[in-house]
């Protein structure tokens, strides 16, 4: 996102504070499907980051007036997005569930075919996907706080200053979350590596 | 056992989680939904407000308060009788008792 998507937003929201409403669907329009993608990866279940997603934006509106027109919306709103995901990884420990059509609970079948497809033989494509599951699998188990690092950086492709800003921490924790991160990833895929 | 070499193994730890990154579409009419819940939650805050604000009053506050403090006060107060009186019970039990005749 550069300078201009900045300044942008900055002008959105401020036209959003003076009661031209139609100024969330061009925000929504910009940010909407990096969130959704955000909460996906986050959480493993599109349907629950659907719900999320929905409800950050809802927020953004409740809250418009907190905005601090010096700071940059991308970060404010994953700065939500994080929070809301961080609560319903506390309900979900809570309220632990099984799906029926997925009971190992790590991704959704549907996914695989997001997947970036190559033209590959079949056993090849196989293998992709059941490497691409574990991975995700993997990610899922980690501590909350060294997913989002994970997920903020290597997926969302947030630079650590950033990814500090919305965790609220330094870029030096974030690096040491990463590392961490990265560290119980290399255990756990051991065989794909 | 040895380690691989970290930099190798964190650039295969890299294309791993680059191949298994998802990027779902956006649901359709996802705008539309979210303007929903907004009507909802201005549906609820119109119907909840008044309500709210009234019983945040300074006077309706204080009477709640004092009404809350009297009625722990006797709740307590007749907790405190209903033992005092079961105590006199076992005490008198106890002294007018044969068994104890003896002692």
């Amino acid at each position: 996102m550069d300078r201009h998507d900045e300044e942008r937003d900055r002008v959105d929201m401020a036209r959003l504070n003076a009661g031209h409403e139609e100024a969330l669907d061009d925000l929504m329009e910009r940010h909407a499907p990096a969130v959704f993608q955000f909460l996906c990866r986050m959480l493993g279940d599109e349907a629950e980051a659907e719900d999320l997603a929905q409800d950050t934006f809802t927020r953004v509106f409740q809250y418009r007036a907190r905005f601090r027109p010096d700071a940059k919306f991308s970060t404010w709103l994953y700065t939500i997005a994080g929070n809301l995901a961080r609560n319903h990884y506390r309900w979900r420990s809570r309220h632990p569930t099984v799906s029926l059509e997925n009971p190992t609970g790590s991704a959704q079948p549907g996914w695989a075919e997001s997947i970036p497809a190559q033209a590959a033989a079949p056993d090849q494509t196989v293998l992709r996907l059941e490497r691409a599951a574990a991975v995700r699998a993997a990610v899922e188990r980690l501590p909350a706080d060294l997913r989002e690092a994970i997920v903020l950086c290597e997926w969302q492709d947030l630079a650590l200053a950033e990814a500090a800003a919305i965790l609220n921490t330094t870029a030096k924790a974030v690096e040491l979350r990463l590392y961490r991160g990265r560290k119980l990833l290399r255990e756990a895929l051991r065989k794909w590596l | 056992m040895s380690e691989p070499s970290g930099a190798s193994n964190d650039s295969a730890l890299r294309t791993l989680l680059r191949e298994a990154r998802v990027t779902p579409e956006l649901p359709l009419r996802f705008q539309a939904a979210v303007w929903r819940r907004i009507e909802q939650t201005r549906a609820a805050r119109d119907w909840l407000g008044p309500i709210v604000s009234w019983l945040w009053r300074p006077r309706l506050a204080l009477a709640g308060a004092t009404a809350l403090l009297l009625f722990g006060g006797s709740l307590g107060l007749a907790e405190g009788v209903r033992l005092a009186k079961e105590n006199a019970k076992e005490r008198y039990v106890a002294a007018v008792s044969p068994l104890n005749a003896g002692n």
